[in-house]
């Protein structure tokens, strides 16, 4: 259950995304985000586009469909929530009223949910394939070369590094309980429950304590030191570019009258 | 005297490390332990036992605050990209907001201020309480007034929507001012006996 | 000149716990010494006074110069530390960054530093892990990277903390060989007899704080009545 491949689980795979720089990628990203984002709700077909687009990029990452849907399914109960919502819905009066079979619900309503839902399931694909197609490490170093917070960035790499070892940990905690037999009682099982999280927190400090003796021993002068990255291939940079421009102009064109 | 100057620059490299190390850590038992509390008792034990505000609120007591708001925000953060939990829509940034202000709060008034760790997690829970509410508040009047109307009766009204979390929330609070101050004083207790390296 | 000199050194944490009481010790280039003793006898604070992260009194030169009076990361530089736990000593999200962090912080350029780690791993026979995050190496492997991390900052001395510790038997030979090749001179600090009887030319022993015993390895551990007052026991391949 605490599995150690919560990480990188498809960054194997060998496919034309996998192999992009993941900073190309994470530039990528951004741009395709914010023109999705900024599909006004007179112009949602605009997401379809975008949608066809960004499901043919997921197809080349050979990323597994099952993969895709697991992930993806996170979204599922907000998404069938507002469609139940708006489904049962009355129109606001002849003029707003959008006849779909046996329904008639409001059309206002109707497109904006399917702009905000649509939007939502665009953002969690993009960032699913991102994520999909590389190492979190490769990431982390993409976000502090295009200037995130080396704070930030610091602690997501110790986060991710030490994810496998405090889930371990935590799993050992999990089974030496359960060897003691099952606990009765609400309070008495809150009780041992929070030692058990006492305990464990404990031991994480007396971890990350050990861990800056020996950062400190290695030379840690107050800046987490990055090696500089290798260049990014011309072919990639003009490939970057051009999706950069393109999502660009598909954001003006979002917001053209 | 060539010692002299150089003696608090091993401490205060130490001390910036161990920020860095303690939090990164911390952030990740933010995503370990909502985990095991699910492998345990199943989906209903995160809204009842708030999981992930644990290693938050102890890790902010023991760090610096820019470094407490740092661990707030990204904790949620990093867990719903892992596991999904919480969802990215509505949870998620109710929880980076909300995780963020406490975080912030108690850092800020177990470090700065120097109060006592429990008055200190019960401030940064209320404060988290009020946050909850002002965010639904805003979540909810983004949508169109019709959807609005859709929405629960108990929605409409930030302070009985927080009330009613808060009952769901009561054992979970309470495990927070348990826990908390529990390790804070393990912590610093062995610190001052000396075990500790500094 | 002795690489390391060791004289009257005194620590007590701040509880008052007297954790060094009086240490003196030397250490040649080139040599390898074994710091044994039972638990709580103070090796691990002796280590961490070794490149300045601990202060006490007395005195600790590295080649003749007071710690205090090194600039700091040059001794960190000349006084490698590998820690009892790989999983502690290995905080990056890959090898590669982890065995580049103390060169990066030595102030070699990016390019350097990546050539030189890369070197490195080649040389503890890890060099196809640079890439990989270390918590999902094998323990044997995690040795390697632990030790490649501090041996790219080129020491003059390694400080080894139970440097075998949780590895089985084939992983235990071949980090044992590979520590054997190293030229530098060695400090390991253990209470496994078998691998200072493997590796060490002198041995001391820490009881209370102090240097009880100091001499040739095999002179030492053959010594029942002296191991067994310290609360140690002859290894077995001595019996």
């Amino acid at each position: 259950m605490l599995s150690r491949d919560l990480l990188d689980d498809q960054a194997h795979l060998n496919s034309p995304v996998h192999l992009l720089d993941a900073r190309v990628k994470l530039v990528c990203a951004l741009a395709l985000l914010i023109a999705v984002l900024a599909v006004p709700v007179a112009q949602n077909p605009l997401l379809l586009v975008h949608a066809g687009a960004l499901l043919v990029v997921a197809g080349l990452s050979r990323l597994p469909a099952a993969w895709l849907l697991q992930r993806m399914a996170v979204l599922a109960p907000f998404l069938l929530l507002g469609t139940v919502a708006v489904a049962f819905l009355p129109p606001a009066g002849p003029a707003d009223a959008l006849n779909l079979g046996p329904l008639t619900l409001s059309e206002q309503a109707f497109s904006v949910w399917a702009s905000v839902g649509g939007k939502c399931a665009l953002a969690l694909l993009i960032a699913v394939v991102l994520a999909g197609t590389s190492t979190t490490a490769g990431l982390l170093r993409a976000a502090r070369s295009l200037h995130v917070p080396r704070t930030l960035t610091a602690l997501t790499g110790f986060a991710i590094t030490y994810l496998a070892v405090l889930a371990d940990e935590a799993g050992r905690m999990i089974t030496a309980m359960r060897c003691r037999g099952r606990v009765r009682g609400g309070m008495r099982r809150l009780r041992i429950g929070a030692s058990m999280m006492v305990t464990l927190m404990a031991r994480t400090v007396e971890r990350a304590d050990r861990i800056a003796l020996a950062m400190v021993s290695r030379g840690y002068r107050g800046t987490m030191p990055a090696l500089d990255q290798r260049p990014i291939p011309t072919p990639q940079i003009a490939l970057g570019a051009g999706i950069v421009l393109i999502s660009a102009l598909l954001t003006v064109v979002g917001f053209a009258p | 005297m060539h010692a002299a100057e150089k003696r608090p620059t091993v401490a205060e490299e130490y001390l910036r490390a161990r920020e860095l190390s303690l939090g990164g850590l911390f952030i990740a038992l933010g995503v370990v332990i909502p985990m095991a509390f699910h492998a345990v008792g199943g989906g209903r034990l995160g809204s009842v036992l708030l999981p992930m505000y644990l290693p938050v609120l102890a890790c902010a007591m023991l760090v610096s605050p820019p470094i407490a708001a740092a661990v707030g925000l990204l904790t949620p953060v990093l867990s719903s990209a892992l596991t999904g939990m919480p969802p990215i829509l509505p949870t998620l940034p109710i929880m980076a907001v909300g995780l963020t202000v406490m975080a912030t709060l108690a850092s800020v008034l177990h470090r700065r201020v120097k109060l006592h760790a429990l008055p200190s997690v019960v401030l940064a829970l209320l404060s988290g309480r009020v946050i909850l509410g002002v965010v639904a508040w805003l979540l909810v009047s983004v949508l169109p007034a019709q959807m609005q109307d859709s929405l629960p009766e108990i929605m409409h009204n930030p302070i009985s929507y927080v009330a009613a979390s808060t009952v769901t929330a009561i054992p979970g609070l309470i495990l927070q001012v348990i826990a908390v101050p529990a390790l804070v004083a393990i912590v610093e207790g062995r610190r001052s006996t000396g075990n500790g390296r500094h | 000149m002795n690489l390391l000199e060791i004289a009257d050194l005194h620590f007590t944490w701040p509880d008052g716990t007297d954790a060094l009481r009086g240490v003196s010790l030397a250490l040649r280039k080139g040599e390898t010494l074994g710091l044994i003793g039972r638990n709580g006898a103070g090796k691990s604070t002796l280590l961490l006074h070794l490149n300045g992260i601990l202060h006490g009194s007395g005195s600790v030169r590295v080649k003749g110069s007071s710690v205090e009076d090194w600039p700091a990361d040059e001794l960190r530089a000349t006084v490698g530390l590998v820690f009892e736990q790989p999983q502690d000593q290995l905080f990056m999200p890959t090898v590669l960054e982890d065995v580049a962090f103390g060169p990066l912080n030595m102030g070699l350029a990016s390019e350097a530093a990546r050539q030189r780690s890369l070197q490195v791993l080649e040389s503890v026979g890890a060099a196809g892990l640079a890439h990989r995050a270390p918590h999902h190496l094998s323990a044997g492997q995690m040795r390697r990277a632990a030790l490649a991390t501090v041996l790219a900052m080129e020491p003059e001395l390694l400080v080894l903390d139970e440097p075998v510790m949780a590895l089985d038997p084939e992983g235990r030979e071949a980090v044992m060989a590979l520590l054997a090749g190293l030229p530098q001179a060695k400090m390991l600090a253990t209470h496994d007899l078998d691998l200072v009887l493997g590796l060490c030319d002198t041995v001391a022993i820490l009881d209370a704080g102090r240097v009880q015993a100091r001499g040739p390895t095999r002179e030492i551990l053959a010594d029942e009545p002296l191991l067994r007052a310290h609360g140690l026991r002859v290894p077995a391949t001595l019996q």
